[in-house]
C-alpha cells in the first residue's frame, strides 16, 4: 500500500467515525451546555469571590475538563460499538486495512469533536469577562490533551467488557484526578496545603500539565514558581508515551477482537 | 454492602479533604467557616446528581418493556408506583449519603450530634423532593433522549445557580433570582443553618421557609398526575 494510499484509507475511516460520533448529540449537547455553564457561571461567580486573577485559573481548566469528556464519549461510542448488534465497529473492522487505522481514526475524530469546543469557550470568556484570549494557542493543549485522552480511553475501553464499569472511569478516575490537579486551583496554592509529594502528584498529573501549558500559550498567566520552560519536555514526553502505548495496546486488542 | 459506597464515599472525602481545602485557601472567608459551608455543599450536590443519574435511568426504563413490564400488572395505580419509586430510592440514597453527613457534623460541630435525626430528616424531604422533580421532568417529556437533555440541563443549572459552593453574598446580581427561586438552594441552606454555619453566609430564613412549603406540594402533584399519563405498554399518553 502506498502512503497516498494509506492516508486515503486514515481518512476516510475518520471521516466515518466523525460521522457516526455527531449522530450522538445527545451527548455533544450535554458536554457542551455543561461547559458553557461552568465558564459562565461557576468561573464567573468564583472569580467574583476570588479575584479576577481566578478566572486566569478557571477557564483553561474548564476548557481541557470539557476535551476529556468529550474524548470519553468519542472512545464510549468507539470501543462498545463491539458490544451492540448494529454497532459501527464490526463494519469497520470488516475493511480492508491494518486495525490500528480503526485507533487512530478514533483519535482523530476525537481531536475533530474537541476543536468544536474552542470557539464556544473563546467566545463565551471575550462576552462574559471582555478580554482578548490567544485562540489559536489554547486549541494547541486541548488538542494534544484529545489526542492523547481519547488514546487512552480507547485502548481501556477495548479491554473492559462492561459499559458500566467503563462510565466508572468518568464518575471516579477522571474527576479524582481533576481534584488532584492544577484544573481549578495553581499549584502554589497547593504547595502551602499539602506535602511535597502530594503537590509533585498534583504538579505532574497530566491534566496539570494540559491546563499549565494551555494558561501559558493562551497568554493568561506565566509559569508558576514550580514549573518552568522544561514543563514543554516533561508534557511532550508524558504525552509521547500515553499515546504510543495507548495505540499499541489498542491495536493488539482490535487484531484479536473477533 | 456494595462496593459503589465505599468509592463514593472515598470521593466524597477527597472533594472535601483535598477540593475544598484548597479552595478555602484562596476565598476570602475564614477557612474553617467555608469548609463546613462547602462540605455540606459537596454531600448535597453529589446526592443530587446521584438521584437525578439513578432514578432517571429507571424512570426511563419504566417508559419501555423491559424490566419493568411487570410492575404494570401489579394491582396498583400508576402514582403509587411512582410513589414506591421515588420512597425507594430517597431511602437507598440515604443510606449512601447520611453516614459522611453524621461524621462532617461529629467532626465540625460535636455539639449539634443531637441534631443529627433533625438534619437526616431534611436530608431525606431533600431526596424525597429531588426525586419528585425527576419524576415531573420525566412524565411531561416522554423520549428517553429528550429526557436525558433535560436531565443534564436541570442538574447543572440547578447545581451551579444554587448556594452549594458559594454564598449569596458573592453571586453577581444577575444570577441572584434564578438562585432565589432555585429549590437546592434553600434546601442547603436549611442543612447548613442547622449544621450551625454562620447565618450571615446563608439565605434569608423568611424566604427559605414559603419556596420549601410551595416546592414540596408542587412537585409532588406534577409528579403524580402526570404519572397517570402511562399507559398499559408503558408509553405516555
Amino acid at each position: 500500500m502506498t502512503w497516498r494510499g494509506s492516508l486515503a484509507r486514515l481518512l476516510l475511516i475518520s471521516y466515518i467515525q466523525i460521522l457516526i460520533n455527531l449522530r450522538s448529540y445527545a451527548t455533544i449537547f450535554n458536554i457542551l451546555s455543561i461547559a458553557a455553564l461552568d465558564l459562565g457561571v461557576y468561573a464567573l461567580i468564583m472569580s467574583n469571590m476570588i479575584g479576577s486573577k481566578y478566572e486566569g485559573i478557571i477557564v483553561p481548566g474548564i476548557t481541557i475538563f470539557s476535551v476529556i469528556t468529550s474524548s470519553f464519549a468519542v472512545a464510549r461510542n468507539i470501543a462498545f460499538s463491539r458490544i451492540l448488534p448494529t454497532g459501527f465497529l464490526k463494519y469497520m473492522l470488516s475493511y480492508p486495512m491494518p486495525r490500528i487505522y480503526i485507533a487512530v481514526g478514533g483519535i482523530i475524530c476525537s481531536a475533530f469533536q474537541s476543536l468544536i469546543f474552542i470557539p464556544i469557550v473563546s467566545a463565551i470568556y471575550i462576552a462574559l469577562y471582555d478580554r482578548k484570549i490567544e485562540i489559536i494557542l489554547l486549541s494547541i493543549p486541548a488538542l494534544i490533551t484529545s489526542i492523547v485522552f481519547s488514546s487512552l480511553f480507547i485502548a481501556i475501553g477495548l479491554h473492559i467488557n462492561n459499559i458500566i464499569s467503563y462510565n466508572r472511569i468518568m464518575v471516579y478516575i477522571v474527576p479524582a484526578m481533576s481534584i488532584i490537579s492544577t484544573l481549578y486551583y495553581p499549584i502554589e496554592v497547593i504547595a502551602k496545603a499539602f506535602p511535597e509529594w502530594v503537590v509533585m502528584i498534583a504538579a505532574y498529573n497530566p491534566l496539570s500539565l494540559s491546563a499549565e501549558i494551555a494558561r501559558s500559550m493562551a497568554g493568561l498567566l506565566s509559569h508558576t514558581m514550580i514549573y518552568d520552560y522544561s514543563i514543554y519536555h516533561i508534557y511532550a514526553l508524558e504525552s509521547l508515551a500515553i499515546l504510543s502505548s495507548s495505540i499499541a495496546i489498542a491495536s493488539k486488542r482490535l487484531r484479536t477482537i473477533y | 454492602m456494595s462496593t459503589v459506597y465505599p468509592l463514593r464515599w472515598s470521593m466524597l472525602g477527597l472533594q472535601i479533604g483535598f477540593f475544598a481545602y484548597v479552595l478555602s485557601l484562596m476565598v476570602p472567608i475564614d477557612r474553617y467557616i467555608y469548609i463546613q459551608y462547602i462540605s455540606m455543599g459537596i454531600i448535597y450536590m453529589t446526592m443530587y446528581s446521584s438521584i437525578i443519574g439513578a432514578l432517571g435511568d429507571l424512570i426511563v426504563s419504566l417508559f419501555r418493556r423491559e424490566l419493568y413490564f411487570y410492575i404494570y400488572s401489579l394491582p396498583l395505580r400508576r402514582f403509587e408506583i411512582v410513589l414506591a419509586l421515588v420512597l425507594g430510592y430517597s431511602a437507598l440514597e440515604l443510606t449512601t449519603y447520611a453516614p459522611p453527613l453524621a461524621a462532617l457534623i461529629m467532626i465540625t460541630s460535636p455539639s449539634l450530634i443531637a441534631s443529627l435525626p433533625l438534619l437526616i430528616l431534611v436530608m431525606a424531604a431533600f431526596a424525597i423532593i429531588i426525586g419528585c422533580l425527576v419524576a415531573s421532568i420525566s412524565f411531561s417529556i416522554g423520549k428517553p433522549w429528550q429526557i436525558y437533555i433535560a436531565f443534564t440541563l436541570v442538574s447543572e443549572v440547578f447545581t451551579r445557580f444554587s448556594t452549594a459552593y458559594y454564598p449569596y453574598n458573592y453571586i453577581v446580581d444577575i444570577y441572584r433570582p434564578l438562585v432565589i427561586i432555585n429549590p437546592l438552594s434553600h434546601l442547603i441552606n436549611l442543612a447548613q443553618s442547622m449544621a450551625g454555619i454562620d447565618r450571615s453566609l446563608l439565605l434569608d430564613p423568611g424566604l427559605t421557609i414559603p419556596i420549601l412549603i410551595s416546592y414540596a406540594v408542587i412537585l409532588p402533584l406534577i409528579a403524580f398526575t402526570l404519572s397517570e399519563r402511562i399507559s398499559e405498554g408503558g408509553r405516555l399518553v
